[in-house]
């Protein structure tokens, strides 16, 4: 047979099928038909198939992968999603029942802040069960349970490498927040967590036996790009990573004179915790944000302040509890000579004192006492001793505090931005003002707990407090600026103020105080995780601070002039109203490791802390999941129908073409 | 005058005859010629490049065997079918040795080589080092 036989034979077939060809055509065309009719009255809102099998359930929260110079901290999922059977862990019986007898791995263990302490979780990791961790936020919250490290900041502090590094600031830490998980965890509000708690319970035992599939269970999905350290993700680019960073304020109370001297007061501004957005941190350093402010604006409506012998320099430094991002890249920069601008710079030796306001809002009793913690190893110990002394003396003529000067070796500095300074001079005379002495009297330490409840700003004596810790470090930077010559005038610290800026740090943002200088900050409760670098954006909380800082250490106000003529009298515009003679400025909070233009890695001897990117937003679908067996039911039975069918349809095939040859 | 069908054959036999360098005019006169009307030209390789730009498809080489084998084993065959196969047989064996002993290398070792590791790669995966 050649090939042009074949040919004919086809067109042959051709034409005898042409009656059979428009039947057929006439079949598909009912068939379609039939089904947009069927589409069409589908009337309930969920036309998808994947809808009506999974739910997907909105989180409040959940924990990021980060990265340092040592390798991963943080969580991240697989890439297609961690999938688990919902499991509830509410009691130390069900805690028990999942070590030994849950069977029907793999799990996504739901539970409460009491129990997301170290110890449970190596013990539910040890299991190899648990593929993702759910916490509901709306458990009773602990009262004891940190999860920052036992000494925050101290592996890379200025302690590296001694004994002081492994001393225990916070003995209730855990290490969570710089701990690696090889599984997601996601933090659930309210409602979220009302539907995952009831379903969850279903799936528990009942009298020591699991119910049968099917059983609910969630796919948790946060998966990360970055992988390794910082210097690897780096490398490879911002898709991958990106530095950590933010911008510090700085304000003084006189402007920026060539050859001028310093006395620093330094407060953080950034929280940690494990969830980024319940960074609240009401201890960790809101008190001391409002207790520095506070000090500030009494300073400044002292008359004589611009007249002592020192400037005085108030700073807000972020990215704080990341190894000292903000203060070690002012450090860089005076050590640089270039703070605050490289025309008038000041350099180590012209700093004479450093207050650093750390956490200052649990005291013991209303008279404290108050803690004043030195460097034993100064190359300086006469300048520090002297400046403790006068600090002690101011701290212990105000309210009627009392004082305590430690001078520890065994332990050092606490967990403080002076650390990054001393780093770079150690003979700067600083000063670490706190409301503990050898332990954080802070056992929320790094959670999402230490917030408006740790630090009520209704309540009265806590507000009384920090406004007497404000006046005790007013006095005390007006005597080290004055050299310590003369008496200290009489300065009053406004308790309003410092009631309405804490409300406004730890309960809501928008808050009068916010919008009298012209920042309209939407209701939020306010999180200060440092977050990632960015050159074009301003945090709207930082924004705010700076602006109540220029209104506090402002010496004088023009509040007739317009925006136009107050630039023009070289004056600073803050709002209508608000036009003042006042020093204060943003300066980049990002690790001196990076190199500012491209983020590649500069210097290995600052911290890299960046934060992985990730795709899609983390996401949790519930579902019903089906036992394995029926799994592979379901697919045996489905190779018989494949069978079956061409066993059916082959020989129908034959027979039609016979039949029509 | 020729048929076409001989001058095809006439066409095929000179071509196979062909080795390395073009024929020029010179060679109307060539016996197998006369009577053809028309020199033919070589191919302006034997093949050399045009193997070449196959060494780097193993895949294609595979191919090439499996689809002409039954032709090269025909005695009436061009002997340049068996060489081309042999080509191939070799091209094949050297690729499989050279990725049987790469991938595993490049795999387990991709991180531990650093940034040499990410130049070398096209995509590196997410997630790990």
């Amino acid at each position: 047979m050649t090939l042009s036989d074949g040919r004919r034979r086809g067109h042959q077939q051709q034409q005898q099928q042409g009656s059979g060809g428009a039947l057929r055509l006439a079949l598909v065309v009912v068939a379609v038909a039939m089904l947009q009719v069927q589409v069409a009255r589908a009337d309930d809102t969920l036309n998808k198939l994947s809808d009506k099998v999974y739910q997907s359930i909105p989180l409040l929260d959940f924990c990021a992968m980060l990265l340092d110079s040592d390798g991963e901290v943080g969580c991240a999922s697989s890439l297609s999603g961690n999938v688990g059977v919902l499991y509830s862990i509410q009691s130390d019986a069900d805690l028990s029942f999942f070590i030994h007898s849950a069977e029907r791995s793999p799990y996504s263990v739901v539970t409460t802040p009491a129990y997301f302490n170290l110890s449970i979780i190596e013990q539910l990791e040890a299991t190899g069960k648990m593929n993702g961790l759910i916490i509901l936020s709306d458990a009773t919250r602990p009262t004891q349970s940190s999860h920052a490290p036992k000494c925050p900041n101290c592996k890379h502090g200025l302690y590296a490498n001694t004994d002081a590094a492994n001393y225990a600031w916070n003995p209730e830490g855990s290490g969570l927040t710089h701990r690696r998980f090889q599984y997601p965890i996601y933090w659930l509000g309210s409602t979220s967590a009302e539907t995952i708690r009831n379903r969850a319970l279903s799936n528990a035992p009942k009298s020591g036996v699991e119910p049968d599939y099917p059983l609910w269970a969630v796919e948790m999905n946060s998966f990360m790009y970055a992988g390794g350290d910082s210097n690897i993700c780096l490398r490879r680019g911002s898709t991958w990573c990106e530095p950590l960073g933010s911008q510090s304020i700085w304000g003084s109370t006189r402007p920026i004179r060539s050859g001028d001297t310093y006395v620093l007061a330094t407060a953080a501004i950034d929280a940690l915790s494990l969830f980024h957005k319940q960074s609240f941190g009401a201890e960790a350093d809101a008190a001391a944000v409002v207790a520095l402010l506070a000090a500030a604006d009494a300073l400044a409506k002292e008359p004589t302040t611009i007249t002592l012998p020192h400037n005085i320099m108030f700073m807000l430094l972020n990215g704080e509890k990341f190894d000292y991002t903000g203060s070690s890249a002012i450090a860089n920069q005076i050590a640089t000579g270039n703070f605050p601008s490289a025309s008038k710079a000041f350099g180590f030796d012209d700093i004479k004192a450093v207050l650093d306001v750390e956490q200052i809002g649990l005291l013991d009793s209303a008279t404290g006492p108050i803690y004043l913690h030195i460097d034993s190893n100064s190359t300086d110990p006469v300048a520090v001793a002297n400046v403790a002394s006068i600090v002690n003396a101011q701290v212990t003529a105000t309210a009627g505090f009392a004082a305590n000067i430690i001078n520890n070796t065994a332990t050092g500095l606490p967990p403080a931005s002076l650390q990054a300074f001393l780093k770079e001079s150690r003979g700067i005379p600083g000063v670490v003002v706190t409301d503990h002495g050898l332990t954080f009297n802070n056992k929320l330490y790094g959670t999402p707990f230490d917030d408006a409840t740790l630090v009520n700003a209704s309540d009265a004596a806590t507000v009384n407090n920090i406004c007497n810790v404000a006046l005790a470090i007013a006095n005390s930077l007006y005597a080290l600026a004055s050299d310590n010559s003369g008496s200290v005038p009489a300065m009053t610290v406004n308790c309003t103020f410092v009631q309405s800026l804490l409300t406004c740090l730890t309960v809501n943002e928008k808050c009068a105080l916010f919008q009298q200088t012209g920042n309209n900050l939407p209701s939020n409760l306010p999180s200060r995780y440092v977050s990632v670098f960015r050159t074009n954006t301003i945090f709207a909380f930082i924004y705010a601070l700076r602006d109540v800082l220029a209104v506090a250490v402002a010496s004088d106000s023009q509040p007739s002039l317009s925006q136009k003529a107050c630039n023009n009298a070289k004056l600073t515009y803050i709002a209508p109203g608000l036009c003042l003679n006042t020093t204060v400025a943003f300066i980049d909070a990002l690790s001196p490791g990076f190199d500012f233009d491209n983020f590649a890695i500069k210097n290995q001897r600052w911290n890299l802390w960046a934060e992985s990117v990730w795709g899609s937003d983390p996401s949790m679908n519930l579902f019903l999941r089906a036992s394995y067996s029926s799994e592979v039911v379901i697919i045996v039975v489905g190779f018989i129908i494949l069978g079956i069918s061409i066993a059916v349809v082959w020989p129908v095939r034959q027979l039609i073409h016979k039949k029509y040859e | 005058m020729l048929s076409e069908a001989d001058r095809l054959n006439i066409c095929r036999k000179y071509k196979s005859t062909c080795s390395g360098f073009q024929r020029t005019a010179s060679d109307r006169h060539h016996p197998l010629l006369e009577g053809l009307g028309y020199a033919p030209t070589c191919p302006r390789s034997n093949g050399v490049h045009f193997l070449a730009g196959f060494a780097a498809l193993p895949w294609l080489h595979l191919i090439n065997i499996l689809w002409f084998f039954n032709e090269a084993r025909r005695p009436g065959s061009n002997p340049l079918f068996k060489r081309y196969l042999l080509f191939s047989a070799v091209n094949i064996i050297v690729w499989i040795v050279a990725l049987a002993v790469w991938i595993p290398i490049y795999q387990s070792n991709r991180a531990s080589w650093g940034s040499f590791g990410d130049d070398i790669s096209i995509v590196i995966p997410k997630g790990i080092a």
